[in-house]
């Protein structure tokens, strides 16, 4: 089988990494606009979670019911380790800062209605009130409440009220199975030390000198 | 329609135009076409002018469009009862094809991308033929690629897939809907 015959041979954290040229792409249609928001979804939890501090990712969208289930998938793919590790260290500071102008001409702008549509969050600052409503629909200080939204997918994603918690169930669910990893490891190594005594205590006993006393 | 594509393709072809066309594989060397922008990526990095991503996608491309290969997609979508599939199943083909034919010559940074515009290319084919293709087809012909591909380097796509499984569809064609009020 050669080595590009289905797949053979490619890097699999390479390939997975190239999404981020993916969802760089000018897309030519209304198919291609709809590609690079499922490139994004469907590669892109554990990517837009290493995005989460690029500069630039604009903030607010109509894609709450999205964020969730991204960042769910963005735990599956750390789960698959190498591919995953190629998403989380991937390149996605600049394509995400870049989802502004690629996506902003379709799917973000379609978000962005959705937004409007949905009531979503300018902060609101009452003149007298120390408290104003965040992007996210939180009640925040009004000192700390976020700036007007702008559009983007990252940004909905990322400003959804869904995301935290689906990123820390992620994260606990993989620490979850770090911790039940090493007790399990720590568990046999405990085995194979007490296999190990006992062993020792047989060699020992072989050939013990027992003094069986002389009569007669 | 398993193979189909493939037939169409030339792997396994009676038709000795497809077959010419597909033995013409792109020479490595080729140069990039004049139109193309002379911008360089940053050093290490890959970007859709690479020699050799324009080398597959432009057989890719020939392979559908003149020999005829996208009838036959064409007509194996709108008779499969699961469009979507079909869709996957004739992008993957097409890009598996390409890329053997163009001797690996896609690097892999670019593999997504160039799944994605054949995929485009697909769904736009299938659309034209007269099949109803939403957003959310595409997007799930996507996924399918995705899993297939990760499927087939040894990976357990169990989780993965669950994941993927709760994004919903709609959203996708909500976001079309939105994009066209805009």
């Amino acid at each position: 089988m050669s080595k590009v015959v289905k797949g053979v041979g490619r890097a699999v954290g390479k390939v997975v990494k190239g999404v981020a040229n993916a969802v760089k792409k000018v897309a030519k249609s209304k198919f291609g606009k709809i590609l690079i928001g499922a490139a994004l979804v469907y590669f892109g939890g554990a990517a837009l979670m290493g995005a989460m501090g690029a500069s630039g990712a604009a903030a607010a969208g109509g894609l709450s019911g999205l964020s969730g289930a991204a960042a769910n998938v963005g735990a599956a793919w750390s789960s698959l380790g190498t591919a995953g590790s190629a998403l989380a260290a991937g390149e996605f500071g600049t394509a995400a800062s870049a989802l502004g102008s690629g996506i902003s001409g379709g799917v973000a702008q379609g978000a962005s209605a959705a937004v409007g549509a949905a009531g979503a969050a300018a902060p609101t600052v009452a003149s007298a009130s120390p408290w104003a409503t965040s992007s996210t629909g939180l009640n925040v200080l009004a000192s700390e409440a976020a700036p007007a939204a702008t559009k983007g997918l990252v940004g909905s994603i990322m400003n959804s009220p869904y995301t935290a918690p689906a990123l820390i169930s992620g994260g606990t669910q993989l620490a979850g199975g770090l911790i039940q990893g090493y007790g399990a490891q720590k568990q046999y190594d405990d085995q194979k030390k007490l296999d190990a005594a006992a062993r020792n205590r047989y060699n020992q006993n072989i050939g013990v000198n027992l003094n069986i006393p002389k009569f007669g | 329609m398993p193979g189909l594509v493939s037939n169409a393709m030339g792997q396994q072809t009676q038709d000795p135009k497809v077959e010419d066309a597909m033995s013409e594989a792109p020479a490595q060397d080729t140069p990039a076409p004049a139109q193309m922008p002379t911008e360089q990526p940053a050093k290490g990095e890959k970007d859709q002018n690479d020699p050799g991503y324009v080398a597959a996608l432009d057989f890719a491309m020939k392979a559908l469009y003149e020999n005829e290969a996208a009838k036959d997609v064409a007509r194996a979508i709108k008779m499969s009862q699961d469009p979507v599939s079909a869709m996957a199943e004739a992008a993957y083909n097409v890009v598996e094809i390409a890329d053997e034919k163009t001797d690996g010559a896609v690097p892999d940074e670019l593999l997504v991308l160039f799944a994605t515009d054949v995929l485009e290319e697909v769904a736009e084919i299938a659309s034209a033929a007269g099949v109803e293709v939403k957003p959310s087809d595409v997007a799930l012909a996507f996924k399918q690629m995705v899993l297939r591909y990760v499927g087939e380097q040894g990976y357990d796509t169990t989780q993965l897939q669950q994941a993927m499984d709760q994004v919903s569809p709609e959203e996708f064609n909500a976001m079309a809907t939105e994009e066209g009020e805009a």
